[in-house]
């Protein structure tokens, strides 16, 4: 702390690349993050309207061994969205939230691409065909 | 309905306690890089009797948006290192697919002790690091500069800039595909290893790592939670108090985070591992 400050060299070309992308990025996190929990507030807000504010917010979810088994591919949740089911809904948002992380690593590939850093191309695109491996296993 | 329902045995859930638990799970998460999990599936499991797979869910879900909620922060002041992160990921999402293919063939009382005896060494390790606040003598590696791991944030509290650069990242690299395993096969970030991974081994700073560490385990979560979600393991009334609870936990701690030292961080960081890594291992020996 008592260290004097080393006069600031410029940020190196590589570092002003980052700066660009990482407000991106963080732009990208933050309007996934708002859109999923809005739709996951609608779909909170349509239990309640069917089940009451006191037996969806303040009971017990009854017993899990009760709760009947959930598997969902993706496009079961497509087909109850159609008529809108509280927990197709919610099941949207939470979808939503999911795939956020996955849409910035695809934005970042293509952030890449467009400064012409191959190498990060490379590398975050193997990262995103990582997670799109991982969704399509789980939706097959 | 009525509390005197809740005996022993039938322990359930409910929103509002999910809520306040996942904002308190929110705000630790953020500030040290963690997933939340380490919070959630305990208390999921242990207080409110959910069986561990729901509870595996809900911690997917908390994980991601613990991650998205705080990186959007870090990102943005420029803590998280994103060309890190997205490197070390390549080993991450590569582990996690294979944990996620492992998971249902490993019985739930070892996963506990696996965890907790994962997280005892952590907190051992992160002992010897309990002063150091800006890592010094850091040796260099080619490879770290061929990939550009290197970077500069300005540190509120020291009120200057810190400039850093990454060491031993393929020793580093190996911990995160552990890392990517575990968070496959427990449904956890295991932000700690991510942490430890960058703090010990790749001798960054502790801010630089938590928060970077914050913007991978989203990644890393979002490889499995396609599985989870498809198997039915994340429930729509536990998994929404969650993430609605964790997003405004990690908003507050992202905030926060930024006016702590980098001991301070260390410091919280070390007992909360170790306080869970005694309660899983007890969980798992009593079945």
């Amino acid at each position: 702390m008592a260290r004097p400050v080393p006069p600031e060299p410029p940020l190196r070309e590589d570092a002003q690349e980052l700066v660009g992308i990482d407000v991106l990025i963080s732009q990208v996190l933050r309007w996934g993050v708002l859109a999923s929990a809005a739709v996951i507030v609608l779909g909170v807000a349509l239990f309640v309207a069917r089940g009451g504010a006191h037996a969806v917010l303040f009971a017990p979810l009854g017993s899990p061994a009760s709760w009947e088994a959930d598997p969902h591919s993706f496009g079961v949740v497509l087909d109850e969205l159609m008529s809108p089911q509280p927990a197709a809904v919610t099941d949207l948002g939470l979808l939503l939230l999911m795939i956020t992380p996955v849409v910035s690593v695809a934005i970042a590939v293509v952030a890449f691409a467009v400064r012409r850093n191959w190498l990060y191309v490379a590398i975050a695109g193997f990262v995103l065909a990582m997670l799109l491996l991982g969704f399509a296993i789980g939706s097959a | 309905m009525q509390l005197g329902a809740r005996s022993e045995r039938e322990l359930t859930p409910v929103f509002v306690e999910i809520l306040a638990l996942s904002v308190a799970a929110g705000v630790l998460g953020s500030l040290l890089g963690l997933g939340g999990g380490i919070i959630i599936i305990p208390a999921l499991t242990l207080l409110m009797g959910l069986p561990f797979r729901y509870a595996v869910g809900a911690s997917i879900v908390s994980v991601i948006a613990t991650s998205s909620g705080a990186a959007a922060a870090y990102l943005r002041s420029g803590i998280s290192n994103l060309r890190i992160g997205i490197a070390l990921e390549v080993a991450t999402t590569v582990g996690a697919l294979c944990g996620a293919f492992l998971a249902g063939h490993v019985p739930s009382r070892a996963l506990y002790i696996i965890f907790g005896i994962l997280l005892g060494y952590s907190a051992i390790a992160l002992l010897g690091r309990l002063t150091v606040e800006i890592p010094s003598d850091v040796p260099p590696d080619p490879l770290a500069d061929r990939l550009g791991f290197n970077g500069e944030y300005y540190d509120q509290v020291l009120d200057q800039r810190v400039p850093y650069v990454a060491t031993a990242v393929l020793p580093g690299g190996a911990m995160m595909y552990v890392a990517g395993l575990l968070s496959g096969l427990l449904g956890i970030g295991s932000g700690s290893f991510k942490v430890l991974a960058m703090d010990i081994i790749m001798r960054l700073p502790m801010k630089v790592s938590t928060a970077t560490s914050n913007f991978m385990i989203g990644v890393t979560a979002a490889a499995s939670a396609g599985v989870y979600f498809a198997r039915g393991d994340i429930h729509p009334l536990v998994a929404a108090p969650v993430a609605l609870g964790v997003l405004v936990g990690a908003w507050g701690g992202a905030h926060t985070m930024q006016r702590l030292r980098n001991t301070t961080i260390r410091k919280l960081f070390i007992p909360v591992l170790a306080i869970t890594a005694v309660e899983m291992i007890v969980r798992g020996l009593s079945g």
